[in-house]
């Protein structure tokens, strides 16, 4: 049984609905990092992560660009045009705690009484113009207490069916629920506040197209 | 037993038999380091020991708990309250690089926002802490004539607040030496804060 405690901004309420036209007419780029020894978050994981974000723009009337999750740099124009939004996520381990006594005594009490493992994450993202200026970013960190033992599930699956309102359920993948809610909600929120502030930055103006090429001009 | 085991350690902020969801979300937790913790706590929370493993480190996680429960303002008003100080002092920190350099203004501040009473927070903010940074400030707020604010009310952001700037000065609201720092959201679906200086009748958005 995994439990989960926003920590540092995870928690914020956000003030966007998503709506189909939030992000009408924007190129985003995504680019999700995976951490520095592949422990916590692998290749693969960062690319289905960012393929999730991809889907969660989209479906608001933004065109989404992944980007490779290695290597950094400039970013790369999608599909010959300049994004206005890049997205870059990073993710690192901050603290993990897992006491090898209480894995023996969980062992010796026949898992009555549980093992645990704590880890702490920082979801860091940033978000830039296609010039590389930064318009947002924040750092979502999450702490998550995985609990193992037979005892400790039963009664908090038996308090889930019987006592406890749904929006309070420990058991039964609430943990991954809640924090993909917290996750996406703030990530949605962080780059629509980037969307307005690039707007803002331009004076209202509309955005530059992308640059010309020489000698492909009029007489 | 099982249940009390996340107590037996002290109080831990996880949701768990005694602690919603809800409360948890209500306390402010990061991870500092223990000799930061130390320094803030000295009583709790030990000194670190001199010597530790090659690659270890302790951490503390500590909390507090949240002033307003979450719910109990509007989101946006809660977000941009909380950190209102710092945001206070970012916009105060530009607007005054972007103001004629060598010059002794007087600024006058204004803020656009949904809610009157947060409004005047913001105001106040940003007030303070151009002060506290020994610039001069007026607490007289620029008023418009009525047909002036009719017209500019109906243009968008993009035009009103230049247009605003214009008639300060036009209309000797507003002279030179004078300065004055605009606060505002511009979409209200976003959760953040917009600045512009307008000095000698010239708007220019800067946050």
């Amino acid at each position: 049984m995994t439990v989960y405690q926003p920590l540092t901004s995870l928690q914020k309420p956000t003030a966007l609905e998503r709506s189909t036209t939030t992000f009408a007419g924007q190129r985003i780029l995504l680019r999700c990092i995976a951490d520095k020894n592949g422990e916590y978050m692998t290749p693969a994981d960062s690319q289905r992560l960012c393929t999730r974000l991809g889907s969660l723009f989209s479906g608001q009337g933004a065109q989404v660009d992944i980007a490779p999750s290695r290597g950094g740099g400039a970013p790369e124009p999608t599909g010959g045009l300049r994004p206005d939004l890049v997205i870059e996520l990073t993710t690192r381990r901050t603290h993990e705690e897992n006491p090898p006594f209480m894995w023996a005594v969980c062992v010796l009490t026949c898992s009555i009484v549980p093992a645990y493992r704590e880890v702490s994450i920082a979801q860091d993202v940033s978000i830039r113009d296609a010039d590389g200026f930064e318009l947002a970013s924040d750092s979502l960190q999450a702490r998550f207490v995985e609990y193992v033992g037979a005892g400790i599930w039963a009664v908090n699956r038996s308090l889930d069916l019987v006592v406890r309102e749904e929006k309070d359920h420990l058991t039964n993948g609430a943990a991954e629920r809640d924090f993909s809610r917290d996750f996406y909600r703030q990530v949605n929120q962080l780059a629509f506040n980037a969307r307005v502030r690039a707007n803002v930055l331009r004076s209202f103006e509309p955005p530059p197209g992308p640059p010309k090429k020489p000698g492909g001009g009029n007489p | 037993m099982l249940l009390a085991l996340p107590l037996l350690a002290g109080y831990d902020p996880l949701p768990h038999l005694f602690t919603s969801k809800d409360d948890a979300r209500n306390m402010d937790c990061r991870r500092i380091s223990q000799a930061e913790a130390n320094a803030l706590y000295p009583g709790r929370i030990p000194e670190p020991a001199g010597r530790t493993m090659a690659g270890s480190t302790r951490d503390v996680l500590v909390c507090r708990r949240r002033f307003v429960r979450l719910g109990e303002r509007p989101a946006r008003d809660e977000v941009i309250l909380t950190s209102l100080r710092e945001t206070a002092s970012d916009i105060v920190q530009a607007a005054v690089a972007q103001a004629p350099a060598g010059e002794k203004l007087t600024w006058h501040v204004d803020a656009f926002y949904p809610s009157i009473e947060v409004s005047a927070k913001i105001a106040v903010a940003a007030r303070t802490e151009l002060a506290e940074r020994g610039h001069r400030v007026s607490d007289r707020v620029p008023l418009l004539a009525a047909g002036d604010i009719a017209v500019l009310a109906r243009l968008p952001a993009a035009e009103s607040y230049a247009g605003a700037c214009t008639r300060y000065f036009a209309e000797g609201v507003l002279k030179d030496g004078d300065a004055f720092l605009g606060i505002m959201i511009v979409d209200s679906r976003e959760t953040q804060l917009h600045a512009g200086v307008c000095v000698r009748g010239e708007w220019s958005w800067f946050r």
